[in-house]
Parts: C-alpha cells; structure tokens; sequence
C-alpha cells in the first residue's frame, strides 16, 4: 500500500528541533505517486523545508511542494513562541498541540469540528483545532488557553471565571476561555446574546453556561481578555 | 483516516498540475472543515490533498463594475463582515449567520460550503456503504429519515447541506472554474448534479477543477430579500427546511422574484412557479397560495413528513419578511 | 455505639428540636445560629483557576515518556459470533507493540451490540493504531437482532440473547430466583398472586374514581457524552498497575482492576486529579479499562486507552428509554386515589436498570406498578445523573397534570393537595411567586405563532451519605495542613467543600489548608454517586479536622500550662474562653515535638445498615417551574425561564450548589428538547453516535434560570448536609413538557419534544405513514 513509506514510522509524541533535512534521499526514491497521470518526481529541493517536489509536465519548470505521508518537519508560532515539530502532513493542529507539543490545555473531544474544546486563535480568530491541519498553521500566530494567561497571571477573563464558578468539569473550559478570549477582543462590552452568540460553538456538558455568561460579563467591567 | 499526502501549489496552474483525475486520487483542501471530518469517517480516502490555501488572491471580495466577486477562499465570516457585502446580500449574511458555529465559520471558505458533502448519517457513518459511497443500498429511505429530503429521494435521500448555496442561487451567482483546460464560467444553477444522473457526486467539479471565484451580477442592494430557516437547536444545528427570496420591487410592485428552498432536497431548488405568483401586488392569501405551491412534487418519507408544513410555514415567513423589508424600504 | 443529644433542624420558618441518637465520637451536627466562617460560604473552587488556564491535568494529558496509543475495534454487527479473528497482520506492523482479542480477556466471542470490543492494539501512534485496526481479519457468525423495544417486544422477535435469555423481563416486582439464578416457581406463585391482587383493588378503585385519566408517554434514550472520553493511561512498575483513569470511582476502578477474579489482577494504584465528566456512566474501569492495563503489561510501556467519540456514544453507558401506560384516579376535590403504571424500558442486552421511577414524589394512593426490561442489542445503559428519575417524572408529572386539568383544579394546587413533604410544600409558594406563576398561567395566548406557557414538576431524592469513608488531616510543625482523601471530584466540587469543612474546624481560611484528592494510595473514599459523595466524605473531614483540633490544642496546653478545655482554634490563632487571640495557628504548630498530627477519621455512622441520623427530613426536596415558548408553524421550542427551588441541606458551598442546579437543569432542557440516541433497524447501529446529529443543548438554547437554594439544616449527619448532583435534573423535562402542554393545549406524549413532534401532535403534517411513533 501506499502509506508503507512515511507515516508507519514511528512518530514519538514529543517535539523534536527539525531533523536532518528529510527532503533528501526520500524524494528520489520515491516512485511517481499518480498514475497516468502527468507528474513525474524531481527532487529538486526548492519547496521549502520537508517538502517534496512533484513536477507537472505541462508546467515545464514548476516543481509543486508535495508534503508527506510521513512526517514533516513544521514551524509556527504558539502563543508568541517559535515552535518546531515533526509530524506526518496529515496531523491535526489539535493532535500536534496536545500530544506532541505537550500543550494539553487545548483538548480534543468530538474531533468533528462540532464541539469546541479544541478551540484555538490562528492570528486572532478562533477555529477548532481538530479540523484543520497542522501544517496550515505553518507561519501563522497560534494562541491556545495557555496563551490567554497563566496561574501567575491569569487574565481578566480566566479570573472572572474562577469568580464565577463558570466550569464544573472543566474539560470544555479552555475552549470556551479561548472562544470568550476573542470574544472580548472583537467587542469589549458584550451583550448576553453577543456572548451566547460567541460561545455558540462551544459545548459544555455540565452545564455552565450562565456562569460563563456572567465570567465575560465581569471580565467585560474589568477591562477585557486583555487586562492581566 | 488514511495517510495522506499534501501539495502545496502556490498558483492555480501548480494546483491543477497536482490534481489526479479522480476523487480517490486527490481532493482539495480549502478550510478543511468539512473534508476532515469526512476522512476521519473514511467517507473518501483519496491519497492527497491538494491545499488551495498557499495559492494567493483566492480569497480576495471585491467590486467590480456592477458585480461583487467573492473569493472562493474567503471564509464565511470574512464575507459576513464584510461592508459590500453586507449592504448588498442582507439574505447571505443571514444564511451566514445560520451556518455552523463561529470557529466554523472562521475557517469554512466559500468554495467548500459549496462543494460540502451531505450529513447524511448513513453517508457520514464508515459501517454504512449506501449509494452515494457506491453501494447499492439508500438506508435512509426504509430508515432513519426524519432529517431527509421530501423531494427527489427516488434514489438517495440526503439534503444538500450548504446554506450560502440557495442564498447565491437566488442571487444567480456564476462560478469561475480553472482546471486543465483553464478556466471557465458556470452558473451556480447548473453546478449541482442530481442524483438520479450520479449519487456519488453532488455538483460537477472534477478532481482537478478548482472554484476560484463566486460572481454575483448586478448591484442588489435594494432588493428586498430574506433567509429565513427552522432548525431544532438554536446552537448549531442543521436546518430542518430553509427558504431564501429575493424580490426586486418598484413603487411597491414586484417586478422579478427568486425563490429557493433548501434542507429539502437533494440540491437547492429555486421555484419558478412560486416565482412567477409573486409578481405584482401579492396580498397575504398571495403569500399563502404561493408557499402552498412550493410543496407540489413532494414526496415525504416515513418520518419527514412534518417538513412540508414546516417548509410552507418557512417560505411564508421568508416572503413576508422580504415584501415588509420592501415595504419599509 | 450511641450518645443521645439534643439539636435544632429545619430551615427559615420551619425550626424544631430533636432528641436524635449519633455516633460515639461524633460531633454536633451544624446548628442554626453556630458561627460558621468558611462553611456557608461561596469559596472559589480550588482547582478553578488550574482549569481556566489549561493546566489541570487530565488522564488524557499524562504523558509519560515512551507512551504508546490504544485503540479498540468494535463489532459493526447487531449480534454477532466471531468465528475468525486473525490478527497477524497487525501484530507484525512496525509500530504496534501490542495487540489484544477481546474474546481472550472476556472469555466471550458474542457481540451482542454494534460497538462491542473485538480487539485491541497499541502502536506508537494513533494513526498507525488505527491502521492496525483495519488490518485484522475477523469473520462473523451474523444473527439476528432487534434494537427497539417493539421489535423485541414483537411476536416472532429474534431472541437478543443467549441460552435460555428472554427479551422481556418482570423487573417490578422483581422476578423470584432461586439461588444461581433459576426462576423460583413457588415465590413467582406468590408474585403473580399479589399481582392479581393488586391490580383487582386498583381496578376497583379505578372504576370507583370519579375521574380518570390514561396516557402512555416514552422517553428516548440519552447518553451520557461526557466531554473526556472513558479510559485510562496505564503504566506498569515492578509488578504494580498505576492507572490514571477518567473515573467517578477511584476505588471502584482499583477494586476491579486489583481483583483476582478479573483479567487484570495486579496491586493498582489509581490516579484521578480531574475528571472530565461522567455523569453515572464512569463507575467501573470497563473494558476499554480493562484492555489498557493489558496493552501496556503486554507492551512493557505505558499506553493511553481512551475511546473516540463514536465508541464513547456507543460502548459506554446512556440512559435507557421508557415506556409509561399510566393511568391515574382522582376524586373531584384533587385527591389522588389509585395509580396504575406499566412500564417498559430498555437498557441494552440485559434488562436490570430500565426502570422509569414514575411512582416517586406524590402520595398516590393505592398503586399498581408492574414493569419490564427489554432486552435490545443496543449498548448496555448506565447509571445516568438520578438513574431512572427524569424520565420517570416526565410521565408522572403528566400524568398529574392531566387530572389536574380534568378537574380543574390549579396544578399546583392539586400537588400541594397530595403533597407533604416538609420542605416543598414550601417550596412551591417560593417558586410560584418567583415564577408569578398564577399570573402567567392566567393569560391569554396572543395571535401570533407563538404561543407560551408555564408548567412545574418536583423532585425528590435521598443523599445525606453513607459510611465507608475516611479522611486524614495532617498539621505539621511548619503549620501546613493537609487533607487528604482518594476519591475524586467529578466538578461537583468535591475537593472545595472538603476543604472548606476541614478549614472551619482549625479556625483556618480555605487557602491554609491543602487539599488531596484523587489518588487511592490516601484514604478510602465513595465513588460520585447517589449524590451522596459531600454527605459521606465531609462528616469524616470535619471529625478528623476536630479530633486534630483536640490534639494540638492538648499539647498546646501541656506546654503552655493552660487548661485545653478553655482552648479553641478561631481566625488563625488558638483562643482562650472568652475568644481572646493567645498565639497564632503556626506558633502553636511549632510546638509539636513529633513532625506532625496525623489523624484518620471514619465517616461516623450509627451501624452500617443505619449511617444517617434522624434528621429533620430523610429526603431533599424541590420544585422547578418552566417557562417556554413554541412556534406552531415550525414547531420549535424554546425554554425562556426555569425557576429551580432546591434543598441540599446545610450548604457548605452555596454557589458551587447553584451551579449544579443549573448543570441539571440545562441537562434536563436538553433531555427534553433535542437528545436521543436513534438506531438503524436495518443493521442495528447507532447512526447519530457523534455530537453534532446526536444534539446537545448550547449556549443559545440555555434558558435563563432562577435558583433558589435553601439552607436546611438537616441534622442527618455532623455536617447536616444533603448533596444535590442529580435531583436538579429530575423535574426539568417533566416541567418543560407542561409548559409545553400549556402553551398549546396538546400534550406531546414522547421526549425530546421536537418539531416535528409539536407538527405531528398540532396535526399540520402530511405524513406519509406514521404509525412508528418515537424510536426508542
């Protein structure tokens, strides 16, 4: 089968600084993946970091970066840190955060995009983890929970959510703080429908809801996500 | 899901170039929100995935002369936000509003809201190999159907899920399509495939075809228009029966209606017949007769039959608020 | 063992003493007027801010070095015999370290459900694991199945079980067995003579009453979904099993995976510091807890088994449906005179656990009560937030209603008239005022679609605790404090109010003592259960704070020559008679010659059988009213208001009582609104097993809710506490389905009340046919 090459590998959860460039050796052995079709392998290696490069004869001299199925190096920012992974193309941003990073905050749930634990800001906007790649994050500003505040130095917001007992469980709660987190951002002084409105993607069994209502309500008086 | 590869094609050529010729060979990747969760549940498996998402301009709104031309990468929030957008297609910001859920909404793209795959969930679920995965055997028909279409379900009877398609359906929209032969104009209204003509796809864009672009002609600012659909969660969920009209009016007549109902049917329908009863001065029992006729050709299943009264309540509602918009404006 | 004392119990208004008999040793239970400083007070929840910066960890966020990922292949089949199971392949994939045959460990190559375990693997990834997985080969043996009641219920159903197993089973009156099981023909004699009996004096009376109402109501089943799958990271270290697991049940899990009879039998150490929710459905390691301890012995390396969210749905608990035919006779002044009940449900391949608790609450007269578990090759139920309740006062409290609209009589006139529960009676004047109840149920319904309406239900429930637990304090020389006891706290807030109670006896703040939880190497403690976990675990906390109190206080006095019995410990300092402040908490402590005081107390209780003390009331009670609106032309529902009057007893933390008032009640909305489990009668799978068609209430559904809690002291334990994780959930459904009645004059007979349901009963429908009714 075609998966024999990259993604049987072993891929330990953990970050590795990127390895030896991995564009070399693997591309030239690798047999041209699309049959009757018109791509032939190259291994010219201008594709940027991992990538292979798979040349369309009818574009005579475009190589297009063909990533994977065994792990690629990556890089993004993570809450304003430069963070390098390996992890085979087909990993999602939740999977490279939680398991391999080791940023457990964000946690994977549903992993059909239907439930909102794995909510993270790309460059501001919140989106769930679990169904977007991880090498789309590639060059752009990741932000979990451990990105909106510390136990040092927690925000505004995760304050009013101790204040206000707006979790029980907690398994949902660093999605719904990331999701209130860019709430705020957009619009300082919520009203309660902007709020349900804003955390209408997010899922929280036990029943929290009017608490986190009244969590972005105090964090709203007390100046915001952005007040630590 | 299956390992997968990825090609990161930074021009539309390059993506074509990496593109196979069948679903099973390769899919493109644009917000991810739905196709992932499609692999995940094995409902395709092609061996790589062609991210449109490095090809710049895709996601580009603008003006231009009359028409308002939306990237087909532009997400479904950046439309929503945006200014033209807002003060020309009030009925697509509502269906907008309506679609999926905010992190959702951030990163679904046009272009795959409307190339999305049925929920159907015998289609979603990996144990099921009904017609639309190639099978022989349509589940919901004799099954579960209560979420199903009331129309057109001889053959597979999974709605068409998109929201933003019946809103640019009724706003005739034109989709500009690149692939290996370059690029091409179709109108939305002949990009969907019926399943009676092939279950296993629901529009036709081939493998190497790529949506660059939504067109909406003509400048309809002031046209009264509405979205209007019943869902049975408020938070996120699917409609149950969906209705978009978009009338244009003169000194309080109404000279040309589009009308399309969706979450019924296998694509979005827009209605002629409904249309056309609209023309002039519609008065209340107008608006009655022409939600009434909306439902002609339905053929309910077992447990949807609910969604005829339902959908007639639900275009009623969506014409009413169109023409009392016209009115006030 | 027993003292005789004299206490006060009651609430505002409704004081009186007791001459009650407690435990030796025990302490006066918390009594109006003591001067409680943390107790009684809203403390912030410990681990609070750990969970709203992402840093508690979870069984899912262990990662040991070297971790290895579990994944479990499921059944696709109803019912089903494996015949082949060939799992080479997998086994000689690089990456998989380990790979299990379910028929092996549970000695059973029977699938009665599409979701049983048939194997197992772990491979140093996920995606690998699941490769695995696909790469074994197994044959099935494909029987027949039936996954709803009424096609097991049918003439020529397929029989779900094995051997001589029946589909449907008496369970009330419970089936006479002879030990090993066997029927007891002789007290099954007996049965059906009561049977007989019963019935014919219910008929009579039935026949008698003046008015009588009849209806069936069903509910569907609901799954328990809690956002951390089930599961466990196991290691394995020198011959001992240490287990994080996502459990209501540290001990549980240990006992089970410790036992010798089991598959696992090893010295367990069991690990909980959070648990992402359970609900009911995470008593017991189960298989997936099961296969993880052995994927990683097998495998020599820790391994992570949690489900995915399909075998969550699927595998591991839900609550299971009910059929209600209820029948009820009133007299024309309100009173309730007989009750009939006869009751189905279906709580997977077995059929204990099905009961719907449809005769709790009111006094109803001569009842007649018979019911059966059908046995349907669906996933087993589990306990579920008041196993039994909701759906059980869903047909009660409709079927109340119904006589009350028979007779015309205000509904809550007509409970309060077969009502005498001390506690709520009060209540529904609380929440009827709140709610304006008389006012809103008076109107008149405008001429738009949408139509509102006001309906009430009550609760009752029974969680003053048990025995069985033991808590530890520990002061040390440096003045740190330590509490400690194994069990865990699911979010109801466990851990706080332990600490809280234990803070108040050392006349310390909460923030000065440090609270362990969630580890069966310290003291034992009760599985989150019953509501009964604060009932059990604070009367041991607050007896072992107080007998260290005892001991600090004693050395204090030896050393400083004064009298122990003038000495108390108030705001931080020792104290002499008159309150005076002698010498702070820490100096005090620097006075110990040993390095610390270590005491252990058990849970005081009068005698195992007996652990709770007479008290001002043996059950909780509350009342909750509804406010929705529904649109008749699509048939959508909304609930707008719930006023929630709960008792809890003594509140030792009011606002961490609120929230679980709230938790139940949205759970409650969602059970009546939107959630059912819905099986493919072709092939006997669950088809919404995911969290998006499998519909669960957010936050724009969530209504807006007034709780009102009271502070009873109860007296039926030290602490007088009563806990309250699962009677807030019990009359929510039953309230939003008479609202539901009110607003449009019809009663829908089947949870969830969905649109199509409001269509169907409004008659707006052109249904092709419908004589299928709600899957259940």
């Amino acid at each position: 089968m075609f998966a024999q090459e990259g993604v049987l590998k072993h891929m330990p959860p953990k970050s590795d600084p990127p390895r030896e460039d991995p564009r070399i050796g693997e591309g030239v052995s690798r047999r041209a993946f699309l049959k009757g079709a018109s791509l032939t392998v190259a291994a010219v290696g201008v594709a940027g970091p991992g990538a292979r490069v798979v040349r369309g004869a009818r574009l005579d001299e475009t190589v297009v970066p063909i990533l994977g199925p065994g792990p690629v190096p990556m890089r993004f920012r993570v809450n304003g840190i430069e963070r390098t992974l390996d992890a085979p193309p087909s990993t999602t941003l939740v999977d490279a955060l939680h398991d391999v990073l080791g940023l457990t905050g964000t946690k994977r749930v549903c992993d059909r995009g239907s439930c909102g634990a794995c909510t993270v800001m790309i460059d501001g906007r919140t989106v769930d983890s679990c169904s977007m790649l991880a090498i789309d994050a590639i060059g752009r500003e990741v932000t979990t929970v451990e990105g909106c505040g510390t136990p040092e130095n927690p925000s505004e917001l995760q304050k009013a959510f101790v204040e206000c007992d707006a979790l029980q469980c907690g398994f949902c709660t660093p999605g719904m703080v990331v999701s209130c987190t860019a709430l705020l951002r957009e619009n300082p002084h919520p009203t309660r429908d902007q709020i349900a409105h804003g955390i209408s993607g997010n899922i929280c069994r036990c029943g929290t809801y009017q608490n986190i209502f009244e969590a972005v309500e105090l964090a709203a008086r007390k100046g915001g996500a952005r007040g630590r | 899901m299956k390992p997968f590869e990825v090609a990161q094609p930074r021009t539309l050529a390059e993506a074509v170039a990496a593109s196979g010729r069948s679903f099973t060979e390769t899919r493109a990747l644009a917000g991810g929100t739905d196709i992932l969760s499609t692999l995940k549940d094995r409902v395709q498996s092609p061996d790589r995935l062609v991210n449109l998402k490095g090809i710049p301009g895709l996601n580009e709104i603008r003006v231009v002369g009359k028409d308002l031309v939306i990237g087909a990468l532009a997400t479904h929030s950046e439309v929503a936000e945006h200014d033209e957008v807002a003060r020309r297609h009030r009925a697509l910001v509502e269906a907008i509003q309506k679609t999926g859920t905010p992190q959702v909404r951030n990163a679904a793209t046009i272009g795959g809201g409307l190339c999305q795959r049925p929920r159907c969930w015998y289609f979603r679920h990996p144990d099921y190999d009904c017609r639309k995965k190639g099978g022989i055997t349509c589940y919901a028909q004799e099954g579960e159907n209560e979420f199903h279409t009331i129309f057109d379900n001889g053959t597979c009877c999974a709605v068409h899920a998109s929201n933003i398609a019946p809103a640019l359906l009724a706003y005739d929209a034109v989709l500009t399509i690149h692939g290996p032969e370059g690029t091409r104009e179709l109108p939305l209204d002949q990009f969907f495939v019926d399943p009676d003509d092939n279950v296993t796809i629901e529009n036709v864009l081939a493998a190497n075809e790529i949506i660059t672009q939504v067109r909406i002609p003509g400048e309809t600012a002031s046209y009264p228009q509405a979205y209007v659909e019943a869902r049975e969660k408020q938070t996120f969920d699917w409609a149950l029966a969906a209705s978009t009209v978009v009338l244009r009016m003169a000194g309080g007549t109404v000279k040309e209606a589009r009308v399309v109902v969706s979450a019924v049917a296998p694509r979005p329908m827009r209605l002629p017949a409904v249309e056309s009863m609209l023309l002039g001065k519609p008065n209340a029992a107008t608006v009655a007769a022409a939600a009434r006729k909306a439902l002609d050709g339905a053929t309910p299943l077992a447990q949807n039959g609910y969604k005829v009264a339902l959908l007639e309540a639900i275009l009623r509602r969506a014409i009413s608020t169109a023409l009392e918009r016209g009115g006030k404006g | 063992m027993v003292v005789e004392m004299k206490i006060r119990v009651g609430f505002d208004g409704h004081y009186k003493d007791l001459t009650v008999q407690i435990a030796d040793g025990d302490i006066r239970p918390y009594q109006p007027g003591d001067p409680l400083k943390v107790v009684g007070k809203s403390e912030k929840r410990l681990e609070a801010l750990a969970k709203a910066t992402g840093t508690a960890k979870y069984t899912f966020d262990q990662r040991p070095t070297g971790l290895l990922y579990g994944a479990i292949l499921r059944c696709p089949h109803a019912n089903a015999d494996i015949t082949t199971l060939d799992t080479t392949t997998a086994e000689q994939m690089p990456g998989v370290m380990a790979v299990l045959k379910s028929p092996e460990i549970f000695s059973t190559n029977s699938c009665r459900y599409a979701g049983e375990e048939v194997a197992a693997v772990a491979a140093t990834s996920e995606a690998i694991a699941e490769e695995a997985l696909r790469s074994i080969f197994v044959e099935y043996d494909v029987l027949p199945f039936a996954v709803t009641i009424d096609d097991a219920m049918g003439e020529n159903a397929p029989q779900v079980g094995r051997r001589d197993q029946v589909n449907v089973e008496r369970t009330t009156p419970r089936l006479a067995r002879q030990r090993g099981g066997g029927i007891d023909e002789e007290g099954e004699k007996q049965n059906l003579e009561q049977m007989r009996e019963k019935e014919a004096k219910v008929d009579a009376l039935l026949r008698e009453a003046p008015v009588v109402v009849s209806r069936t109501f069903e509910t569907a089943v609901q799954t328990h979904c809690p956002l951390e799958p089930h599961g466990v990271l196991c290691e394995w270290k020198e011959g001992k099993l240490i287990c994080w697991a996502s459990t209501q049940a540290t001990f549980g899990v240990k006992g089970e995976l410790s036992s010798e009879r089991g598959p696992v039998g090893a010295d367990t150490q069991v690990i909980c510091d959070h648990v992402g929710g359970g609900f009911g459905s995470k008593f017991s390691a189960g298989r997936e807890g099961v296969i993880g301890a052995l994927l990683a012995k097998k495998a020599g390396a820790p391994v992570r088994m949690l489900l995915d969210r399909r075998g969550e749905q699927t595998a591991v608990g839900n609550r299971p449906s009910s059929r209600q035919k209820l029948t009820l006779g009133v007299s024309r002044d309100g009173e309730i005179l007989a009750y009939r009940v006869r009751s189905w449900g279906t709580p997977g391949t077995g059929t204990g656990g099905a009961g719907a608790n449809n005769t709790g609450v009111y006094k109803l007269g001569e009842v007649d009560k018979v019911e059966y578990g059908v046995r349907t090759n669906t996933g087993g139920a589990r306990a579920h937030r008041a196993p039994g309740w909701p759906q059980g006062a869903y047909g009660l409290e409709s079927i109340v209603d119904e006589a009350a609209l028979a007779i015309g009589m205000d509904p809550i006139e007509f409970r309060k008239r077969n009502d005498d529960h001390p506690i709520r009676m009060a209540e529904y004047d609380i929440a009827a005022e709140r709610s304006k109840w008389k006012e809103k149920r008076a109107r008149k319904q405008g001429i738009g679609p949408i139509r509102r309406g006001i309906g009430i239900a009550s609760n009752l429930w029974f969680s003053a605790g048990g025995g069985g637990a033991a808590v530890m304090v520990r002061i040390h020389k440096s003045g740190r404090v330590e509490v400690r006891n194994g069990a865990q706290d699911i979010g109801t807030g466990t851990r706080t109010v332990m600490g809280q109670v234990a803070a108040e006896e050392l006349g310390l703040g909460l923030a000065d003592v440090q609270v362990f939880i969630g580890n069966t190497d310290d003291p034992r403690g009760p599985a989150s259960g019953g509501s009964t976990t604060i009932g059990t675990i604070t009367p041991a906390a607050r007896l072992a704070a107080h007998d260290a109190k005892v001991r600090l206080l004693e050395i204090v006095a030896d050393r400083k020559g004064w009298d122990a019995s003038t000495l108390d410990l108030r705001d931080g300092s020792v104290v002499d008679a008159n309150g005076k402040a002698l010498i702070p908490f820490r100096t005090a402590c620097g006075l110990l010659d040993e390095d610390a005081i270590e005491v252990l107390a058990e849970r005081p209780t009068i005698d195992r059988r007996n652990p709770n003390y007479a008290g001002f009331s043996d059950t909780n009670a509350g009342v909750q009213i509804a406010e929705v609106a529904v649109d008749i032309e699509t048939g959508e529902v909304r609930v707008e208001r719930v006023t929630a009057v709960a008792d809890a007893g003594k509140l030792i933390n009011p606002m961490l009582a609120e929230s679980q008032v709230r938790g139940g009640v949205i759970q409650g909305v969602s059970f009546a609104l939107f959630e059912r489990r819905t099986m493919d009668r072709q092939e006997g799978r669950m088809v919404n097993a995911d969290m998006e068609a499998y519909k669960i209430l957010g936050s724009m559904d969530c209504p807006e809710i007034d709780v009102v809690t009271l502070d009873v002291y109860n007296g039926k334990s030290n602490t007088s506490v009563m806990g309250l994780g699962e009677p807030p959930i019990v009359a929510t459904a039953a309230a939003v389905a008479n609202a539901v009645a009110d607003a449009i004059g019809v009663r829908i007979t089947s949870l969830p009340i969905t649109p199509r349901k409001v269509l169907e009963a409004l008659g707006a429908t052109r249904t092709r046919s419908d004589e299928e009714g709600t899957k259940l």
